[in-house]
């Protein structure tokens, strides 16, 4: 019974389903051998092939650890966790024994779909992972479904209804659930794969990849009016290191506390919040000179945001910057260490620097770089040539073009050379407001590199040497830098209104999605609770408010189901009689209050002699319910069914005409 | 099937059924053109009632009577009613036994399994009220013993509509002893036809075989007694008693005699109908046969809107 192929076919279905959106993740021969145990499955399935031995079950499970060990290194971790929970998800297909099998299989099922929100937290998965938890319990009613006799559809529409009743314990657990502080359970560290994002080195053309994605890299809303857009720069990492190739993180030891001197006027400061999309990578993005903070964050000397973990949700967090503020953070090794420059390549750089010095103090110095960069015909662009050994040289007197991390890694290797200071920034530079909820959205095209340069007196001080050559990028945006337009993310480089508009409007639904589902932690909760009135909100008052909350649901559906119970059996027939009435009263054959139902049979019979069969069938199942002495269970649910099945569909008159 | 087991109700059941088909047939081809009477006929006679035929003379009355009687196999008793009929006619009568020096009974023409009681209006009251008491008790108490009369029993009394001078028409609360009251009617063009080119009835019955006898209408009459009725019929049979009681159109309502003899009815229909359990119309089927003589209208609305009290009754009930 069980391996009847219209049963197992749509489980076989199913796990599809729940793995679509992983095979993205999945390694080839992972790949290949889910497409070999389907096909086998549907021969299996189909009657063209037995089910496999024991020996050969085993031997298949050998090769799927093994096939695992080569493809990811290891069992361990949640690529091949999933991966080995799908594949045997295929494999238990090869030995359905009872109906329990089977259910295993969906209940997987069920377990991995969770999976996909490891990856991605986006509403679209949202909406996949419903209607695929629809389809699952759809399947659940296969098998529950003894006499057969639901088609697809009815199956769906039960399953649906199903979810729908369970969506308001759903809310209850999701509002009232106590959150943890913290991840509930660490994820091992394959967990993300990589990310579009800023990384922690940077190289020629590592910003210059970003630019094409319109991917969103965080959201702020901030409380008052935004600074202008040549003032929106948001630190993410500081790169002091520099091998002549790329520059890397050379972070003071995390027990230097940053010296910052904020301004005693707090009329300038800037309070924000930013919803940080997942980037698997630790640090978080502020604007220049942060003061206030969460205090789970970590601050470095280089005034670094980083939290504990590497961001694997989405988060939120609150903001405060100060753009006035002094940023004292240098102490000799840092001096020493923001001076240094690889020996023995880029001698021409070098020599440059010492030219453009040329006696000048340390401002006098930076304005005549800048002015270099302004006036020879150095270009903005988004697709430079390659560089060679003497990177710096070859850019600085070859190819003249480059993007921004072209120019501040020469900026800074300029400042270096000349005895100045300087140290290399990523993050993102501008970021556009969503006029729909009036938020700013940052996207990864948003990608920047810029410079800081160590004056005695004012600390460091930020230098763009972008804006010397595209002042257009700083204050207006990459779209407008006169960049190749064909590189840049449609949504940027689109004119069309409606499309635009239906872009931010797509992504207002996202912000809140992010703030009220995603990010829905501890402090949201709290929020919510102070906002309905409740302060001082603590788990085991949640917990309380939980029980009781999920008692009082519960409560009231068993009052509903037993109500429905108590109602008995013979009104359950009488019941589903009227619902049988009332579909033919729809087509203008409705039952009289004083018509038994002998005569009302006959009246059908005479009217839609297309329906007549099955209305015969009903009535006979409704006589012997309702006046004979069967209380058959099957009996019963033949009858609910035929009644929920019956249909009179617009009774052609023609067709009546000539049946008679 | 052995000597001491029992068949299973339901065997009883189909064999009743197809034994009454028979009987129906059988009647059938003596009375020409009139299966509802015939089936309603032999309703009243299995649900153990007595049967009341009031039509005009020469429609097949005693035809009628006289072709169940032989289908059925019992024995039959024709009194015909007269106004100088005396009860001990009736019931039976003590004569004085010289030799054996005691009073002897002569049992009277209802110690019989099947009694046509013909034009049972001319007789006097006394007499009538005679018959009715036997027809309800089934036993007859003359001078001081009780007799019973045989099992089964089953009188089917005739009356004549036309109000003749010297007759006594039974008062309502008397018709209420009888379960069902027919009406036969002229046969339509078809069946009249046949009538008039065919032989003769009266020697066709002689030639008809019986189907059943005593004991297997008796068993038949126990098993309809048994025949399933549930809640839901039950409602509806109460929803009619107590419609007929709180309607304005009728002066009394049903008795609960009234209410047994539609159940009892209904029962036995669905016996005959071959169904182990009753239907609303069953209960619709018999209920002009069994309610219209029970029921007294108050005024001629009914009579002037075509209807009866009956199917003023089953139109207006809704099945519960």
């Amino acid at each position: 019974m069980v391996n009847d192929k219209n049963k197992l076919m749509p489980v076989l279905i199913g796990i599809h389903l729940v793995a679509l959106p992983l095979y993205s993740r999945m390694p080839v021969p992972v790949l290949l051998l889910v497409a070999i145990l389907t096909l086998w499955a549907v021969l299996i399935i189909s009657g063209r092939l037995s089910q496999p031995k024991q020996i050969i079950r085993l031997l298949l499970a050998a090769v799927i650890v093994s096939l695992l060990i080569v493809s990811y290194g290891s069992i361990f971790g949640q690529g091949p966790g999933t991966s080995m929970l799908l594949l045997l998800s295929f494999s238990k297909l090869f030995e359905m024994k009872s109906k329990r099998d089977a259910i295993v299989v969906v209940f997987m099922g069920y377990f991995l779909i969770a999976s996909n929100f490891f990856h991605t937290q986006d509403p679209w998965v949202a909406v996949y992972v419903f209607a695929v938890v629809i389809y699952l319990t759809s399947l659940l009613i296969i098998f529950s479904d003894r006499l057969g006799s639901m088609d697809f559809k009815s199956r769906l529409r039960v399953s649906g209804k199903m979810i729908l009743q369970a969506t308001p314990l759903m809310l209850i657990l999701f509002i009232l659930f106590p959150r943890i502080n913290g991840p509930l359970w660490a994820l091992p560290d394959d967990a993300q794969a990589a990310k579009t994002g800023i990384s922690d080195e940077m190289s020629p053309g590592s910003i210059n990849r970003l630019i094409s994605s319109g991917a969103v890299a965080f959201r702020v809303q901030f409380e008052a009016e935004p600074p202008s857009h040549e003032n929106l720069y948001w630190r993410g990492l500081v790169l002091s290191h520099y091998d002549g190739e790329k520059w890397t993180r050379d972070d003071a030891p995390s027990r230097a506390r940053p010296d910052v001197v904020y301004e005693d006027e707090k009329s300038d400061i800037i309070k924000y919040t930013v919803t940080l999309e997942s980037h698997g990578r630790s640090w978080l993005y502020s604007l220049e000179k942060m003061i206030g903070y969460d205090q789970k964050y970590r601050v470095t000397r280089e005034l670094q945001l980083f939290a504990d973990n590497k961001i694997n949700d989405v988060i939120i967090y609150k903001m405060q910057s100060d753009l006035h503020a002094v940023n004292h953070g240098l102490f000799l090794p840092e001096l020493r260490k923001n001076l240094a420059l690889p020996v023995n390549i880029n001698q021409r750089t070098k020599k440059l620097a010492t030219q453009l010095k040329a006696g000048g103090n340390d401002v006098q110095f930076i304005d005549t770089v800048l002015q270099y960069f302004r006036n020879q015909e150095f270009f903005y662009t988004l697709s430079p040539p390659l560089l060679g050994r003497h990177a710096m040289d070859d850019f600085l007197f070859e190819t003249r073009r480059g993007f921004c991390e072209h120019y501040a890694s020469a900026f800074v290797h300029l400042m270096r050379a000349g005895g100045v200071a300087a140290r290399v920034v990523v993050g993102y530079q501008g970021g556009t407001i969503n006029p729909v909820d009036d938020y700013m959205i940052i996207r990864q095209s948003d990608a920047h590199a810029w410079t800081e340069v160590w004056l005695k007196d004012r600390g460091w001080v930020r230098v763009d040497p972008t804006a010397a050559v595209s002042p257009e990028r700083i204050e207006q945006g990459i779209q407008n830098a006169g960049l190749e337009l064909a590189r840049l993310p449609s949504i940027l480089s689109s004119n069309n209104f409606v499309f635009l508009k239906i872009r931010y409007h797509w992504d207002s639904f996202h912000h809140s999605w992010n703030q009220w589902v995603v990010g829905f932690d501890e402090k949201k909760q709290k929020e919510l609770f102070s906002r309905l009135g409740v302060e001082d909100i603590n788990a085991s008052t949640l917990v309380t408010w939980l029980v009781i909350a999920m008692s009082v649901c519960g409560g009231l559906v068993a009052l509903w189901v037993f109500r429905r119970r108590a109602d008995g059996p013979k009104d359950r027939t009488r019941y589903y009689y009227d619902m049988f009435c009332n579909k033919l009263a729809k087509a203008g054959l409705g039952r009289k209050p004083y018509e038994g139902s002998r005569e009302y049979l006959a009246r059908i019979t005479m009217l839609f002699p297309v329906v007549d069969e099955k209305a015969e069938m009903i009535i006979s199942y409704y006589q012997d319910l309702r006046y004979g002495d069967a209380s058959d269970v099957e009996l019963k649910q033949k009858f609910v069914r035929c009644v929920k099945q019956f249909k009179v569909k617009s009774i052609n008159k023609d067709n009546v005409l000539l049946q008679r | 099937m052995g000597i001491n087991t029992t068949p299973p109700a339901t065997n009883i059941g189909k064999a009743s059924t197809l034994l009454l088909k028979q009987a129906a047939e059988s009647i059938g081809q003596i009375i020409l053109g009139k299966p509802e009477q015939i089936r309603l006929a032999l309703t009243c006679l299995v649900a153990k009632g007595h049967l009341l035929i009031e039509d005009m003379p020469g429609v097949g009355k005693t035809t009628l009577a006289h072709a169940i009687a032989q289908v059925m196999g019992l024995d039959f008793q024709r009194i015909q009613f007269t106004s100088d009929l005396l009860p001990a006619d009736v019931l039976g009568v003590s004569v004085y036994d010289r030799d054996r020096a005691a009073f002897e009974f002569h049992p009277g023409p209802i110690f019989s399994n099947f009694i046509l009681a013909d034009e049972i209006n001319r007789a006097t009251p006394k007499t009538q009220s005679a018959l009715l008491e036997a027809m309800e008790e089934h036993q007859v108490t003359v001078e001081g013993d009780t007799r019973d009369l045989p099992q089964p029993f089953f009188v089917i009394a005739t009356q004549n509509p036309v109000h003749q001078v010297g007759t006594y028409p039974l008062p309502e609360s008397q018709l209420d002893r009888f379960l069902m009251r027919l009406h036969l009617g002229f046969p339509d063009r078809e069946a009249e036809r046949e009538l008039l080119q065919g032989e003769d009835r009266r020697d066709m019955i002689e030639h008809i075989k019986p189907v059943l006898d005593s004991g297997k209408l008796l068993t038949i009459q126990k098993h309809a007694t048994r025949l399933h009725v549930s809640e839901a019929l039950m409602d509806y049979i109460q929803a009619i008693l107590d419609f007929s009681r709180g309607s304005p159109m009728f002066e009394f309502g049903l008795s609960p005699r009234g209410g047994l003899a539609l159940l009892n009815s209904a029962r036995a229909l669905a016996l005959i109908d071959g169904q182990d359990y009753v239907l609303p119309e069953h209960v619709k089927e018999v209920i002009a046969a069994v309610v219209n003589h029970r029921l007294v209208l108050t005024s001629d609305e009914l009579k002037e809107k075509n209807q009866t009290a009956a199917s003023y009754i089953s139109e207006s009930v809704p099945i519960p």
